[in-house]
Formats: structure tokens, C-alpha cells, sequence
């Protein structure tokens, strides 16, 4: 994978990317120079350009434009420091443009960019044996309360099914009177709609009083063991919820099943 | 600007008070109807003011502002109305003219028709009942089949048919505008009292040509009588026309320039030299800590300041944007705190806007005077719930509280975003709070917003 990174202050950059970039990726970087990156693109095989929209001599925007006309398959990031939004750029740019990396550059946001450019399907990956964790693009999701992390992993466990706010609030909030409870469950929700919406992985439906999922976008240790009855289950799930004891029953007889076929099979 | 303002109100003085001129004119003229020149000699008159009425309309419907264009056309049909009138008839008779009557006669209806059509379409341009222009076609096809049949009738000496029907017509279509005005919550009174006289003239017009048919007696001396209610009725609406008009483009221009100064004062506000460099330092003794800590710092502090700064273009935001506004702000002072505190979000609607940075005054101030943060379980709770159309949006506290007698109206920022609230979403913000009790803020707010 080819990505040009034009920047006319670009050390910064420089040293960010270095860091994050894999070893897949080759880049290459422009300080300000329109002429060379046209001519360096023309030679074909770029798939990205990550550009500043201000630089001294260049446009971004503009450069922009004359690299869509040179290869149209080339994907665009822009580089900038002030909130710009997609509606500002004109139609041709913008049918190509990924997004905005925002100065200071955050990792979360070029791993995304990166995993865009790669044309991979974005999936959130769970991990529910031992405690319960989740992953996009290589990074662990950080959740903005516990209660929100804990009501996923819950939705998690419903295994697509509809999880209805009175289950919800009977496995969370037990011990609460209803009125609190049914606060702290909004509080969750939206909570956990924020951090869905932040990573771009909008995998839950909400409706009034009930949540579903959109398992395509999510990639879970637990529903693949159910399935295939393979996998890294070692007697824990979701170990630090009160409710994950319900499912152990199961999984314990999956686990024992897979054992005794292995058995066979050696026999 | 300056100069088409003056130009403005120089033209609106110089036509009321010809209007009002010829008004008086008309009205202690002796009418045509007892023979006699006085009267052919007021009626040259008042078709000399008509003129001057209407070169005045002219010029500042061309040099000042095109909606004037209405007013150029009703006195444009005024003069000729006048022109072709009994008395100005009684004129040209003096003068030795042939005055084929019938044909004046028509001529004549004709351009009062034109009077009332085009005064009808300047009150639908400046006036709209729900922001909406009533619907004209009706009464220009009335208006049309009336003179159709009016001259058809003439042959027959029936033509006060035809007029009794336009009368009620007009009357029947500012009726209605009353109506729709009513309902939409728009009244001014003196169109309507100018549509009344205009509608009362149609009437006499019609009354007259009763008279001339021989159905009805007494009423010898109205013709007069009637271009002075068409020229009164014309002053009035155009007297309120421009004072409306005036009034308008001033409160416009104090919204703009209120909403300037109020952005500015948030932004500083925002932006307070004491808080950014607090921040800096935060972020250095977080880079000190580890250096993941201070990334997420820096990131943290960046994109808030980012939000602050894009303020200067928006005014509203949806209320998802504000509510993360509000989390970047609390994960930012929460940073490096032993004791970290959270808002709790009790949100069911989400499907509206708010004005930016419009709920995050709150938060500080519950931080601040509340000392929410501080109290065992002290804790701030954003509530959104709908309600028929509207929004409730609260935002309380259970921290000190204060005494709202105590408090200047204007403290603690709650004057400045009830402003805002009210500016740029015509929502009322109340506020509630006793010592010891905590604060409770409450907004309604119309979940539909007109963009601007």
C-alpha cells in the first residue's frame, strides 16, 4: 500500500506516523511541493493521500482535485487543525474524501483512516472469555462508564436477540429502586451509543426501551464457540458480571463435548 | 444606506401628505352631480396631486427599494381613475370636449378596479398570516368577470349588478385574510381599517350606480366621497407600511448585532487566558505522569478548544454535539482529579438543537457554586424528554444550591444562555434552586427549528 503525506510542517507528522504505520504500508512525504507529489502520483499505485489543507504554496483542496484527475481511485484524508466538515469541500473531492485528521493527530482516528484505506470491513472484535474486552483497529475500546461496558456485554450475550430495558435494568441495576434504575440505563445507553458512534461502528439499533444488535459488524470470541464450538474458552466469561454465571452452564457443555470428541478422536 | 433611508422617509412624508391633501379636497369639494364648475376645478386639483403622488411613488420605486413598486402601481390606477371620473367629466364638458359617457363609464370602473386589485395585492405582499401569502388569483378573476360584466350590463343600464358583486368579493377576500391573520396570530389594526374603507368604497360605488339606475335615492354626492376614502385608505396602509417596515429591519439589525456580542462573550468566556494556560499546565504534568496520559490530554484540550473556536460559525447545534461538548469539558477537568465526577445522562429525545455551547454554562456553575464535585454523592443529571411537539431539556444538581433572591438576575451566566435560548429558539428557560436543595433548569424548546 502506497499513501503520499503532503505537509509543509511535516516532523511532527513524521515522527506520528512512523510510529503508528505498519510495515505494509510504504509512504512518502512532500513538504509543500504540488509539482512532486502530481508527478510521483502520476506514475500510478498510490491508494491514499493524506493532505494540509493550508500550506504556504499549496492548497490542499485544490491538490486535491489535480491528484483525482491524475487517478480517481486515490482516497483522501485531509490534514488540518481547524473543524472543518465534509460540505465544505467541492462534489469531486468529496466523493473521494475519507475524512479529517485533526492536528494534534490522535491514533485512534489514523488507525481508522489506515483500515479504510485498506478497504477492510471495519468490525468491532469482543472478547468475552475472561473478562470482557473490545478491539477496533487493533486498539482496546475505551468505555466512558463501567455500566456502559457492562450493558454490551450483556447485549453481547442476547446473542442478537432484543434486549429489552426491564432485563436490562433486572441483571444491572438490580438493587435499585425502579425510577434510578431506569436513569442509570438511559445514562448507559447513551453512553454506549457515544463510544459506538465515536469508533464509526454503528452496530446497535436503539429503540424506545429496547436495544438489538447488527451482528455483521462485530466479530465475538463467544458467538463463534457457540457456533464451532473452537475457541480460547478456559471456564471464565465476563468474569467480573454477576449475570455471566448464566451462560457457564453452556458453555461448560460445549467445552466438555469438544473435549470427549478430541478424546474420540485420539481413541 | 444612509442616503436611501432619508430618500425613504422624505417620499413616505411627501405622500401622506398629499394624500391627506387630497383626501380634504375631495371631501369639501361640491360634487359634479350639482353642476356647477367648483367642483370640475377641485377634481383638476386632486388629479394634480394625483400626478405629483404618483411621480413621487416612481422615483423611490426605482431609486430605493422595489417593494415600493406596489405602491407606484395604486397610484398609477389612482390618477387615471381620477381622469375618467364624473367630475373631471364635468370638466372637459366646460372645456368643450366630447365625454362619450358610457365609454368613460367604463373606463372609469375599470381603473378602479385596478385601485382595489393592485391596494389587495400590496396588503398580500406585506402581509402574511403565518408566513404565508394569501391566495390572489380568486379575487383578480372575480375582478375580471365583474368588469366583463359590468360592460355588458352598461348596455342595459344594469351595471350596479356587477359592482354590488365585486364589493362583496373584496369585502369576502379581506374577511378572510382578517380570518387566516387571526388565527396566525397577526393583527394589525390598521389594515384592517383600511381594508374596510376600501371595501366600503367599492360599496358606494355601487350604491351610486343604484342611484344613477333609480333604484335608490339620497345619495347624490358620493362619487367625491369616495376618492377621498380610496386616497385615505391608500395613506394609511402606506404610513404603516413603512413604520412596519422600519420597525422590522431595526430589530433585525438589534438580533444580529445581539447575538454578535453574545457569541463574542462566550467565546471569551470560553476562551479566559487563565483556563488555557491551567490547561497547558495539566497537560505538562500529565506528560510528566506518562506519556499516554498526556496524549489523551493534549487530545482532550485540542478538541475542545477546536469546538470553542468553530462556535463563531454556529449558533445551533443538535443536542448529541452539545451533550459531547459537555463530556470533552468534564473528562477535561476531571483530569489528574483523585475524585472524578460525572454527569449522568438521562436522555430519551435527541431530535433537536440547542444553541452552541449552550448547556455547558450550567455544568460549570453547578462545578462551581454548586460544588457538586465535592459532595458524597453529589452529581449533575442532563434529562431530555418529548412531549407533544416539544422537547423538556433539565438540567439539575443536588449540590448547595443557592437562594434566587439572593442572586442578581444576570449572575453566574444563567442571563446569557436564557438569552440565547430565547434569541435563536424562542424557548423559555426557568430556573429553580433553594439552599441546600440543589438547582433545577429547566427549557422548552419546539423540537422543529426553522434553518435559517
Amino acid at each position: 500500500m502506497k499513501i503520499i503525506v503532503v505537509d509543509d510542517e511535516m516532523s511532527a507528522l513524521q515522527a506520528f506516523l512512523g510510529e503508528i504505520i505498519g510495515e505494509d504500508v510504504e509512504y512518502k512525504f512532500y513538504r509543500d511541493d504540488a509539482e512532486a507529489v502530481c508527478e510521483y502520483a502520476a506514475k500510478g499505485g498510490v491508494n491514499a493521500a493524506f493532505l494540509d489543507i493550508r500550506m504556504p504554496k499549496t492548497d490542499g483542496v485544490e491538490l486535491a482535485e489535480r491528484l483525482l484527475r491524475i487517478d480517481p481511485t486515490i482516497k483522501i484524508v485531509f490534514i488540518t487543525g481547524l473543524s472543518l466538515m465534509e460540505s465544505d469541500l467541492p462534489d469531486s473531492v468529496r466523493k473521494h474524501t475519507l475524512g479529517f485528521l485533526y492536528k494534534p493527530y490522535e491514533t485512534q482516528t489514523l488507525l481508522k483512516f489506515l483500515s479504510l484505506i485498506k478497504d477492510k470491513k471495519r468490525v468491532l472484535v469482543a472478547k468475552m472469555f475472561d473478562t470482557f474486552d473490545c478491539f477496533a483497529d487493533g486498539e482496546k475500546v475505551k468505555f466512558s462508564s463501567a455500566k456502559s461496558k457492562e450493558l454490551f456485554a450483556l447485549l453481547l450475550a442476547y446473542n442478537g436477540k432484543t434486549l429489552t430495558m426491564n432485563d436490562a435494568i433486572s441483571q444491572l441495576w438490580a438493587d435499585m429502586n425502579t425510577e434510578k434504575s431506569k436513569i442509570l440505563y438511559r445514562d448507559a445507553v447513551w453512553r454506549l451509543r457515544r463510544t459506538l458512534s465515536d469508533l464509526d461502528i454503528p452496530c446497535v439499533e436503539w429503540r424506545r426501551a429496547a436495544l438489538s444488535l447488527d451482528k455483521t459488524m462485530i466479530e465475538c470470541d463467544y458467538w463463534h464457540y457457540l457456533l464451532t464450538g473452537r475457541g480460547d474458552y478456559r471456564g471464565e466469561f465476563c468474569k467480573t458480571y454477576d449475570w455471566s454465571v448464566y451462560y457457564l452452564a453452556e458453555l461448560d457443555g460445549i467445552r466438555q463435548r469438544a473435549v470427549s470428541e478430541t478424546k474420540a478422536d485420539k481413541i | 444606506m444612509e442616503c436611501k433611508k432619508t430618500i425613504r422617509i422624505l417620499s413616505v412624508v411627501v405622500n401622506t401628505l398629499l394624500v391627506f391633501m387630497g383626501s380634504a379636497v375631495s371631501l369639501v369639494s361640491p360634487s359634479a352631480a350639482d353642476g356647477g364648475s367648483p367642483a370640475s376645478v377641485f377634481a383638476v386639483v386632486l388629479c394634480g396631486i394625483g400626478a405629483v403622488i404618483l411621480v413621487v411613488e416612481c422615483v423611490s420605486a426605482f431609486k430605493v427599494f422595489d417593494s415600493t413598486l406596489h405602491t407606484a402601481a395604486v397610484a398609477l390606477f389612482l390618477l387615471l381613475f381620477m381622469l375618467f371620473s364624473p367630475d373631471m367629466r364635468a370638466f372637459y364638458a366646460d372645456a368643450g370636449a366630447d365625454t362619450p359617457d358610457r365609454l368613460f363609464d367604463i373606463f372609469d370602473y375599470f381603473f378602479f378596479t385596478g385601485v382595489a386589485l393592485t391596494i389587495a395585492l400590496f396588503f398580500r405582499h406585506t402581509f402574511r398570516p403565518n408566513g404565508k401569502k394569501m391566495a390572489i388569483v380568486p379575487l383578480f378573476a372575480v375582478g375580471i368577470l365583474c368588469f366583463a360584466a359590468y360592460v355588458l350590463l352598461a348596455f342595459y343600464g344594469l351595471q350596479y349588478i356587477a359592482l354590488c358583486c365585486f364589493a362583496a368579493a373584496l369585502a369576502g377576500w379581506f374577511g378572510c385574510m382578517r380570518f387566516f391573520s387571526y388565527r396566525g396570530g397577526l393583527d394589525n389594526l390598521p389594515f384592517y381599517f383600511s381594508a374596510a374603507i376600501l371595501a366600503a368604497a367599492t360599496g358606494m360605488q355601487a350604491v351610486d350606480s343604484l342611484y344613477y339606475a333609480g333604484i335608490v335615492r339620497g345619495c347624490v354626492g358620493w362619487p367625491i366621497g369616495y376618492y377621498a376614502i380610496i386616497l385615505f385608505c391608500f395613506a394609511v396602509i402606506y404610513l404603516f407600511y413603512f413604520l412596519r417596515n422600519e420597525g422590522a429591519a431595526l430589530h433585525l439589525s438589534e438580533y444580529r448585532l445581539q447575538t454578535e456580542r453574545l457569541k463574542l462573550k462566550i467565546l471569551v468566556g470560553q476562551m479566559k487566558p487563565h483556563f488555557i494556560f491551567n490547561s497547558l499546565t495539566t497537560v505538562k504534568s500529565m506528560y510528566h505522569r506518562n506519556v499516554e496520559a498526556g496524549d489523551g490530554a493534549l487530545e482532550l484540550f485540542s478538541e475542545y478548544l477546536r469546538e470553542s473556536l468553530s462556535m463563531i460559525d454556529t449558533e445551533i447545534v443538535p443536542f448529541e454535539q452539545e451533550l459531547q461538548n459537555v463530556a470533552r469539558y468534564i473528562s477535561f477537568i476531571n483530569i489528574g482529579q483523585a475524585r472524578a465526577f460525572d454527569v449522568i445522562y438521562d436522555i430519551e429525545a435527541t431530535d433537536f438543537s440547542v444553541p452552541a455551547f449552550s448547556i455547558q454554562p450550567f455544568i460549570e456553575n453547578a462545578v462551581k457554586y454548586s460544588r457538586v464535585n465535592e459532595k458524597e454523592d453529589g452529581c449533575i443529571m442532563i434529562s431530555s424528554r418529548a412531549a407533544d411537539g416539544s422537547v423538556e431539556l433539565k438540567i439539575s444538581d443536588n449540590g448547595v444550591g443557592f437562594n434566587m433572591s439572593g442572586v442578581k438576575e444576570g449572575a453566574h451566566g444563567i442571563s446569557n444562555a436564557r438569552e440565547r435560548f430565547k434569541l435563536l429558539l424562542n424557548a423559555d428557560l426557568s430556573v429553580r434552586s433553594s439552599p441546600g436543595e440543589g438547582t433545577e433548569i429547566t427549557v422548552y424548546i419546539c423540537q422543529k427549528v426553522e434553518k435559517k
